[in-house]
């Protein structure tokens, strides 16, 4: 954490929350895995065995999701996080091309009551009280998502 | 005492190697086990036990493996942030409450402010 600023440099890529996710889902899709063998080992018949792979192979399946919500959720910060500090590197329409340069990369603005976030130019916050600038990924962490005229293209 | 160093930064890597190799292991004993036998009965447990396990490790390994080198861009990105900071170019950020997100680690979200006409 670098003190003279504030900023939470060093913070993690994943929450708590996405590791102790990532953790119950992986030992519930091993607990699923072992039932399903010792299910499946219990009986030579074919017929009864079919809902003990069914159980080991929704193990797998819930595996294999859980680990692509955990890359694609660190995916996107990462994403978020490079575009808070180098821009959208996207070209864009030249209609709107000489407002973006015109602006900081880091002058992502909102207030508490909105939904969205906005270049700092954008008419839809120009005016509005208790205007708080940060970054893509702050606001995305805030639970707000990009504005649809002035950030076109989204923000991931 | 340069690998147990290694072994603690690379945690992951090493983790997902292992996890690779044993996968491997698991798929090459369901092999055997399942070519063994000509009953499907018999066939099964190998197939949940070895086929399934090794692909469930295969995956793990690879999200480990994915998530190294996720880390390291994000500690990347760290240090170039800090670099900014330092320079000036990019705003002071001053945290402050996250009301939306408050059950949440990313609560520590920053606001810089806004330096708006």
């Amino acid at each position: 954490m670098n003190a003279r600023h504030g900023i939470q440099v060093g913070r993690s890529l994943w929450t708590a929350r996405d590791g102790g996710e990532l953790v119950v889902l992986q030992t519930l899709s091993v607990v699923f895995l072992t039932v399903g063998y010792i299910g499946t080992s219990g009986t030579l018949r074919i017929g009864q065995q079919v809902p003990w792979v069914d159980l080991a192979a929704a193990g797998l399946v819930l595996s294999g999701l859980e680990i692509m919500r955990f890359m694609t959720t660190a995916r996107r910060r990462i994403g978020l996080r490079r575009l808070s500090l180098f821009g959208d590197v996207v070209p864009r329409p030249a209609a709107t091309r000489r407002e973006v340069s015109a602006t900081p990369i880091t002058a992502l603005v909102t207030t508490a009551a909105m939904t969205r976030y906005h270049d700092a130019g954008c008419p839809l916050v120009t005016g509005k009280a208790g205007i708080v600038a940060g970054t893509a990924l702050s606001h995305e962490e805030s639970g707000q998502r990009p504005c649809e005229l002035c950030l076109a293209g989204g923000a991931s | 005492m340069d690998f147990v160093k290694y072994a603690r930064n690379q945690w992951d890597r090493i983790g997902a190697w292992l996890c690779v190799i044993a996968g491997a292991i698991e798929l090459l004993l369901g092999y055997l086990g399942v070519s063994a036998t000509r009953e499907t009965g018999k066939q099964m447990p190998y197939i949940v036990s070895n086929a399934m396990v090794g692909l469930f490790l295969l995956g793990l390994g690879a999200m480990l493996w994915l998530s190294a080198d996720l880390r390291d861009e994000w500690r990347k990105l760290d240090s170039i942030e800090r670099h900014l900071i330092e320079h000036g170019q990019l705003p002071a950020p001053t945290p402050t409450a996250n009301p939306g997100n408050s059950g949440n680690d990313n609560g520590q979200v920053l606001r810089r402010e806004a330096s708006l006409r």
